[in-house]
């Protein structure tokens, strides 16, 4: 065994990787040989040096502030679209090839000629597009459709055929009444899915009015609100979907909901609705919840916010007396 | 539910499902990314952009590995191709500079303060340390990061960069052999005599 292998023992030791055999070996070896004992040594202070230095702690708003970024790119990232530039691109392979260039403008003229039966032919309102899972007790009222995303994908050169794709997006009028199921099922997607946060806000408002009225509140709009609570980047939307929700009896989900914004909201006005209204519900029933306990006693101590501090702490003594 | 679960839903191109999947693992990937980065700013951009992958390879996922094997693979991947934000953006920033003249601001209450002496000694080492560790190169920087800090074990750490239990000692007892020469001076002054001691607990 050469030296540097008794000096790779030792590494393997220090970060406790090598097994019982090694260590034995290397044991013999320490006996005899003075440089690897004081490497020993070496590494030994060179690992409490290492271990008094701080590094960056991940901290709670660390990893918030990240996942919400990380949803936005989420969003962008699902809902981006292939560009005209991919267009472009395919024109530019099409012209490139050693085809002749007049069966080529034929298949640009039939790609127009689709193109226009496609978007100009007179469609019947809502008889070709439908929403998947809207009810037809609520017919949709449909305008005339739109292309977008237009991509010729494939086509053939003696025969002149070609193959396209395109997105057709067909504005959809719906009126029914608000608690019709159809229409709470567009706006809790529109929740879920719109990039555009004064559009989400809007659907938080109108769920809300809504709500008002019926006082019901379907699961599925239940998981949408809860979803926006906990991870939507726009304070007001969080704000909005808190507010609707604390309309209704608070369930286990809810509850679960509201400690994890005390918990982890970054946006104190938020925490501070958010403990007021557990703390109105574990005086007013005299519960002992322990999640709820635990994240009081740990916004006690470590808060940024004076007023949530200080309501905690006095949440506390009332709840244990 | 089971990560199978989520990630076929994932698949289908069900976001909240892929949400809940990361989520399961994103501390872990945040945790790893400081570490690496040592810069919060960093860590973030490195975690978007590992999540980001994920998000767009998993349709391709085949179920071979561990989900959270393969997530840790992108992780470092994503890390030892990351240029960090002052490197692309060699100008100083307003933010650099209020910074800089924060930490002078930092100094000059440590001159004032009685434990000077103690802090400022502190503060220097903390600065060789991470000079040294910053010479590293990105792939014995990462295998030393994962191993000290993180605790991996050899093994892990070479799946998680898909290549050879050696290959990944080599990293390892090069950085230990750099760090050691770079930090002699400041463990040597720190321990004193006591470093001649031999210390051998643990040797069977």
């Amino acid at each position: 065994m050469k030296h540097d292998d008794y000096k790779n023992l030792l590494y393997l030791h220090c970060w406790d990787e090598a097994d019982d055999d090694q260590k034995g070996i290397l044991k013999k070896h320490l006996l005899t040989c003075k440089e690897c004992r004081i490497e020993l040594s070496e590494i030994d202070g060179m690992k409490h040096i290492l271990q008094d230095q701080s590094s960056i702690e991940v901290t709670d708003d660390m990893l918030a502030e990240a996942r919400r970024e990380l949803r936005v790119a989420l969003r962008l990232e699902k809902n981006k679209r292939r560009s005209f530039q991919e267009l472009l691109e395919y024109l530019s392979i099409f012209f490139e090839r050693p085809i002749p260039i007049a069966i080529g403008g034929v298949s640009l003229v039939l790609t127009g000629l689709l193109v226009g039966y496609f978007a100009f032919q007179p469609s019947e309102p809502g008889s070709d597009f439908r929403l998947t899972g809207i009810t037809q007790a609520n017919t949709p009222e449909s305008e005339e459709p739109q292309i977008t995303n237009f991509r010729l994908t494939t086509q053939d050169q003696f025969s002149g055929q070609v193959e396209i794709e395109f997105d057709l997006i067909t504005p959809v009028k719906m009126r029914g009444t608000a608690d019709d199921p159809a229409i709470q099922k567009v706006l809790a997607q529109t929740l879920l899915d719109e990039q555009n946060p004064g559009a989400r806000l809007r659907t938080v408002t109108a769920l809300a009015s809504q709500m008002e009225k019926t006082k019901r509140l379907d699961t599925e709009t239940k998981s949408a609100l809860i979803f926006s609570l906990k991870a939507d980047p726009n304070d007001g939307v969080r704000k909005e979907a808190l507010r609707t929700l604390l309309q209704f009896p608070m369930d286990k989900e809810i509850k679960q909901a509201l400690t994890y914004v005390l918990q982890k909201d970054i946006n104190p006005a938020m925490r501070i609705e958010a403990i007021n209204s557990l703390g109105k519900l574990m005086t007013e029933s005299n519960s002992q919840d322990t999640d709820i306990l635990n994240v009081l006693k740990e916004k006690m101590e470590r808060d940024n916010n004076n007023y949530i501090r200080i309501r905690a702490s006095n949440l506390l003594k009332e709840i244990q007396q | 539910m089971q990560d199978i679960a989520l990630i076929q839903k994932a698949k289908a191109g069900d976001l909240i499902a892929f949400e809940q999947l990361i989520y399961r693992y994103d501390k872990q990937v945040l945790s790893l990314t400081a570490r690496y980065v040592q810069s919060a700013e960093d860590a973030k951009d490195i975690y978007q952009e590992v999540f980001l992958r994920v998000f767009r390879s998993l349709p391709k996922f085949q179920f071979r590995s561990e989900f959270s094997t393969w997530l840790f693979r992108i992780t470092t991947n994503v890390c030892l191709t990351h240029r960090s934000r002052k490197k692309r953006h060699p100008h100083t920033s307003l933010s650099d500079e209020s910074d800089e003249e924060h930490g002078a601001l930092s100094l000059n209450t440590l001159r004032s303060d009685e434990h000077t002496d103690e802090s400022l000694e502190r503060t220097e080492i903390s600065l060789r340390v991470r000079e040294a560790v910053d010479r590293l190169s990105a792939k014995q920087r990462l295998v030393f990061m994962m191993k000290y800090f993180e605790g991996y074990k050899i093994r892990e750490i070479a799946v998680m960069m898909n290549c050879q239990e050696g290959t990944v000692k080599k990293y390892l007892f090069t950085a230990i052999r750099k760090l050691r020469n770079e930090l002699h001076d400041l463990y040597e002054h720190k321990s004193g005599s006591e470093l001649k001691e031999v210390k051998m607990e643990g040797l069977v």
